[in-house]
């Protein structure tokens, strides 16, 4: 098949990267760390990998020691043989020791957020503590990204703010074509063909051209222009310019900061475009690059919906004939469990890659913090069990550990079982990786949720089991 | 049995006066009503025959408010179009920007274009290598040689004085001019006359006077909150809609002389700009998005199922490939033929007559043997040459009428397997009906096939959907006009049997004004196509493509008074376009009160 041919051929392989010159540390850009850790050269970056159909609750969730679902406990997975794991986490078995696992959140603002619109719902919740903003009858993400959070406290003003990519053009459902928001009801759209990503970062032309020189007052007059118009418009019209404005003049540090990075040996530019597998591999590479350059310190990846063929499923549409069926027919449960498991290879994947940079005395996992969230909590439009996986870091969180919490929040929303309580709001975990990012968070837009019986659900605060 | 439903319905006396609601539903029950000619359907109503003759007045448009208008930004064809046309340089390459978000499917809609990061860096490095592109051979623009000839500051001068003027859709003032002129002047002194053409173009460009459609209207002959915009403004609405280009000379022309204030002079212009080939781009494109036509591409197929000899499915060049390059070209041709020939909706919904080629021509169930074909090529994502021989054919008139039973709808609303009732049906309802269904309840119960033995055929699989009191609510609105669609698979073709078992392409139309039984997708295709309803929501998407912008309540009299003259003169398409350039939302802006 072409996928393993352009496997072997192109970006693939582990052993790839060196052999793309991206292993060596000449590449490294010393001293730019402002924001890092004390003792560490290296900037802290941060990537968000989201996943669409969130999991199947019974192949999530594991307890080894027979501490109890009505619990909250935490386990070190070190002790934790590789049939411990779930089979949905099987594939980070080998990454027990840098990552931690959560089982027990709930997106219990999302649930109480109006109704219907499960998807576009959880969407809008899950990166975003925020309710929902509803534009024309629909909900759509109503404060920033989690990504976009921090790249507000740690983006290089001369570089690329953040990276937005897609493999096959993700699965956001809100109709936008994105899942990353700038702000409210203000979608980011997404690279999608890695040529187009590799044409980004490494198609600029060089800084020793005159006219690539003077951008930086072509960007100035520009500038002035939309000032002297803006200024006759309707207030409307004048806040679509002066955000227009304000791009062009933050365009003018990264142009000039740009032009003079090196990159060293530049990965190859993919050669087709299309391929579930090899795009995400192209993706990968050229992202492990431009954060190993510092070209940008923020990137998502927000994946596509797996076809049958990815899972060894029969023709079909998985949405429509597996996902719903999680919990009445266990072939659909196993369909779903390897949609879990293929994407937990493929975060595996990206943490391999940046792990294979060495950097400041370790690797450059340990200056990135990797999280993986997703939309509902299950791909029966539930949204409790809400899963999520975090890794890297260096020491900012407590990896090596699985967390459970028990079902504490009274709200009584859509569940299988019909239990009238759901996990911790899941806010708490969105304050914490920011929090652990260095910037201290003590709450999201939501800060609490009426529960069924009337009582407060708090969404504030962090969690003590993944800070240190 | 096409036969006999077409002349049916088209018999009916629906155009003749007011009394138009229901005529259609009422007609069901007549079977005298049948086979008194064709006439009929076409007769009342034709004063706009698009020659710009006859009674062209915008008569009952010209006092209807509209909603305050929101800034647009150009899309990337039309900031392409532009710059070909003001550089006469067809082969120019273009910009090339992120994706626009869709809203009703249309990907201008200026609430949601909000600049973001990588737009404002893609213009900046698109238009500097473009700007490098046209001085390597510059054209007439530039009033003399690419290196400034023997008075490169007069020459610089000039050239951006009258290319500003045309680059901003209006005469500079002379402090614009000053502006620009001493910008050059500055990167002359530092870089010389090539390089500093190249950053005054790109400064240009980058302005919003380029970019934006920036109106402030004609503030001294403002009435209450309606300001009327300025010949310029005007001028630059109508190609930006009709074109997706910048103004012409004509129409430049008009614009200095103070002639476009009078709607008589629009619509002339109006229709003369239809009649450009120009217009064909624009028109083309506004119905693709309204028919998602570009979904075709996106869409999962199973080779297995319906390309089971090919081992090259997905190939560059493969036969699925070839599929879908096949499906956008049969689409377009289509969509030009029926607008720019027979140019009703009514056509584009009900005609037989269309194209195909000899991947399509077996799905379809045509012969295109012996007919006279178009040779086209073209490359895949630009790379990968392929080459087609479409032909011009007519359809069995018992399998397909019009748009709705064309692969390009029919295959992208169908999952790889199995076609979707609930995605024809859906699509129907919100594009053509203008109808958007209600969500589905927060509980959905999976399609819980246990009380039913094996499902016999794909529609058994969904009837559960309506036989779940849950579902049954929406579904019925739904599957009643995706279940006829049942006699096509995913790729469209037409099949009497699935699965072994007869087709059951029976449903019901709801919420329309030619509700009732409807048996097979000919039928509701037929039955739209002279449906108040769906010529309504057809004035309603034009308006929406317009005005970049949902409607608005205060929109509300506009539309109404649009679909009036869209439904009484006989659906014509080319008029209603001059309809909406000629009317009051289209020529004022409504400035919201502060």
């Amino acid at each position: 098949m072409n996928r393993r041919k352009f496997l072997q051929s192109g970006l693939g392989g582990l052993g790839s990267l060196a052999a793309l010159g991206l292993g060596g540390s000449s590449l490294l850009m010393p001293s730019l760390g402002r924001n890092a850790r004390a003792g560490s050269d290296a900037p802290l970056r941060f990537v968000l990998f989201y996943t669409a159909q969130g999991t199947v609750p019974s192949r999530w969730r594991v307890d080894p020691e027979g501490n109890g679902a009505g619990n909250d406990w935490v386990s070190e997975l070190a002790g934790w043989s590789e049939t411990d794991f779930s089979p949905m986490l099987r594939p980070l078995h080998a990454w027990r020791d840098r990552v931690s696992v959560f089982d027990g959140l709930g997106l219990v603002s999302a649930e109480a957020d109006g109704s219907g619109f499960r998807h576009e719902r959880a969407q809008a919740h899950s990166i975003t503590g925020a309710d929902a903003v509803w534009v024309g009858g629909f909900p759509y993400a109503g404060a920033p990204t989690i990504d976009q959070l921090v790249a507000e406290s740690i983006a290089r003003a001369d570089r690329y703010r953040s990276i937005e990519l897609s493999v096959s053009n993700g699965l956001a459902y809100d109709g936008y074509g994105s899942v990353i928001y700038r702000g409210a009801n203000q979608a980011l759209p997404a690279i999608d063909d890695p040529r187009v990503f590799w044409d980004r970062l490494f198609g600029l032309t060089n800084a020793d051209d005159p006219i690539t020189a003077r951008q930086g007052s072509v960007m100035d007059a520009v500038s002035e222009r939309y000032a002297s118009v803006s200024g006759r418009l309707s207030a409307e019209d004048r806040q679509k310019l002066e955000v227009h404005q304000q791009l062009v003049r933050s365009l003018e540090q990264q142009i000039v900061g740009l032009a003079g990075a090196s990159c060293g040996n530049e990965p190859a530019r993919a050669q087709q475009y299309g391929d579930y597998d090899a795009d995400f591999e192209a993706h990968v590479g050229l992202m492990t690059a431009a954060l190993s350059c510092d070209l940008t310190r923020v990137a998502s990846i927000q994946m596509g919906q797996l076809s049958p063929d990815q899972l060894g499923a029969p023709a079909g549409d998985v949405h429509a004939e597996y996902a719903h069926g999680i919990y009445d027919d266990p072939a659909a449960a196993d369909v779903m469990t390897e949609y879990g498991r293929v994407h937990a290879q493929h975060f595996a994947r990206i943490l391999s890659m940046l792990d294979s940079i060495p950097e400041a005395g370790g690797t450059m996992l340990d200056n990135t913090v990797v999280l993986w969230m997703s939309e509902m909590a299950d791909s029966w439009h539930g949204f409790d069990t809400y899963p999520a996986v975090i890794a890297g870091g260096g020491g900012r969180f407590r990896l090596g550990r699985h967390i459970h919490y028990a079902r504490t929040s009274p709200y009584d929303g859509l569940s299988y079982d019909k239990d009238n309580r759901m996990g911790i709001p899941h806010q708490k975990l969105l304050s914490s990786v920011l929090t652990g990012m260095g910037i201290p968070t003590d709450s999201m837009p939501v800060k609490s949720v009426t529960g069924s019986d009337g009582s407060s659900i708090d969404c504030t605060g962090t969690l003590a089991e993944l800070l240190p | 049995m096409g036969q006999s439903s077409t002349a049916l319905v088209r018999s009916c006396p629906r155009r003749a006066h007011g009394l138009l609601l229901g005529a259609g539903l009422l007609c069901l029950g007549l079977t005298g009503c049948r086979d008194d000619g064709a006439e009929a359907g076409m007769s009342a109503g034709d004063t706009d025959d698009g020659d710009g003759g006859g009674d062209d007045s915008s008569g009952e448009l010209g006092d209807v408010n509209a909603a305050p208008p929101v800034l647009h930004r150009l899309t990337e064809v039309q900031i392409n179009n532009s710059l070909r046309a003001l550089f006469d340089a067809p082969n120019l390459s273009g910009v090339s920007l992120p994706p626009d978000f869709e809203v009703h499917g249309f990907s201008n809609n200026a609430s949601v274009r909000t600049a973001t990061p990588y737009l404002v860096e893609s213009l900046q490095r698109d238009f500097q290598r473009l700007t490098g592109e046209l001085m390597a051979e510059p054209g007439a623009w530039l009033s003399c040689s690419a290196t400034g000839g023997d008075d490169p500051l007069g020459c610089g001068h000039t050239t951006l004085a009258t290319l500003g003027s045309r680059i901003f859709r209006r005469p500079m003032s002379t402090d614009e001019t000053q502006w620009i002129q001493g910008l050059f002047d500055t990167w002359y002194a530092d870089v010389g006359f090539d390089a500093a053409m190249q950053l005054s173009l790109q400064t240009l460009l980058q302005s919003p006077d380029f970019l934006y459609l920036v109106e402030y209207g004609d503030a001294e002959r403002a009435q209450g909150s309606v300001v009327p915009l300025t010949d310029w403004e005007i001028a630059a609405r109508m190609s930006y809609f009709l074109w997706n280009s910048t103004p012409d000379a004509p129409l430049r022309e008009l614009a200095a002389a103070g002639s476009l204030q009078d709607p008589a002079v629009v619509r002339e212009q109006a229709r003369r700009m239809i009649r450009d080939a120009r217009s064909r781009g624009a028109v083309l494109e506004f119905h693709r998005q309204w028919f998602d036509a570009d979904e075709i591409q996106n869409i999962t197929i199973d080779p297995l199922t319906y390309f089971p000899d090919s081992d090259d499915e997905e190939d560059p060049g493969g036969v699925i490939a070839l599929f879908r390059v096949s499906l956008e070209h049969e689409f377009n041709r289509f969509i030009l033929d029926t607008v720019f020939g027979q140019g009703t909706l009514e056509a584009m919904l009900s005609s037989r007559q269309g194209w195909a080629s000899d991947i399509t021509s077996g799905f379809y169930g045509v012969s295109v043997e012996g007919l006279p074909g178009d040779r086209v090529t073209g490359r895949f994502g630009g790379i990968d040459e392929y080459e087609l021989t479409l032909y011009p054919v007519t359809f069995p008139a018992d399998e397909r009428a019009g748009f709705l039973t064309s692969s390009t709808f029919l295959a992208s609303h169908a999952h790889p397997v199995y076609p979707s009732p609930v995605l024809r049906g859906v699509f129907i309802r919100e594009r053509l009906l203008c109808q958007p269904t209600p969500v589905p309840p927060d509980d959905v119960p999976s399609l819980d096939e246990g009380e039913m033995a094996e499902p016999k055929t794909n529609r058994d699989r969904y009837s559960a959907h309506s036989s779940n009191p849950a579902c049954s609510g929406c579904h019925q609105a739904i599957d009643g006009l995706g279940f006829p669609f049942e006699h096509y698979d995913s790729m469209g073709q037409f099949r009497m049997q699935d699965n072994g078992h007869p087709v059951d392409g029976s449903g019901e139309l709801f919420g329309t004004d030619v509700d009732g039984a409807v048996n097979g997708g000919v039928d509701v295709a037929e039955r739209l196509a002279i449906s108040r309803t769906a010529h309504d929501c057809a004035v309603t998407q034009w308006y929406r493509y317009a005005m970049h912008r949902d409607e608005a309540p205060e929109d509300e009299r506009a539309i109404a008074a649009l679909a009036e003259r869209f439904w009484s003169g006989g659906g014509e398409i080319p008029n209603l376009l001059v309809d909406i350039v000629s009317s009051q939302a289209f020529l004022t802006r409504s400035e919201s009160v502060q």
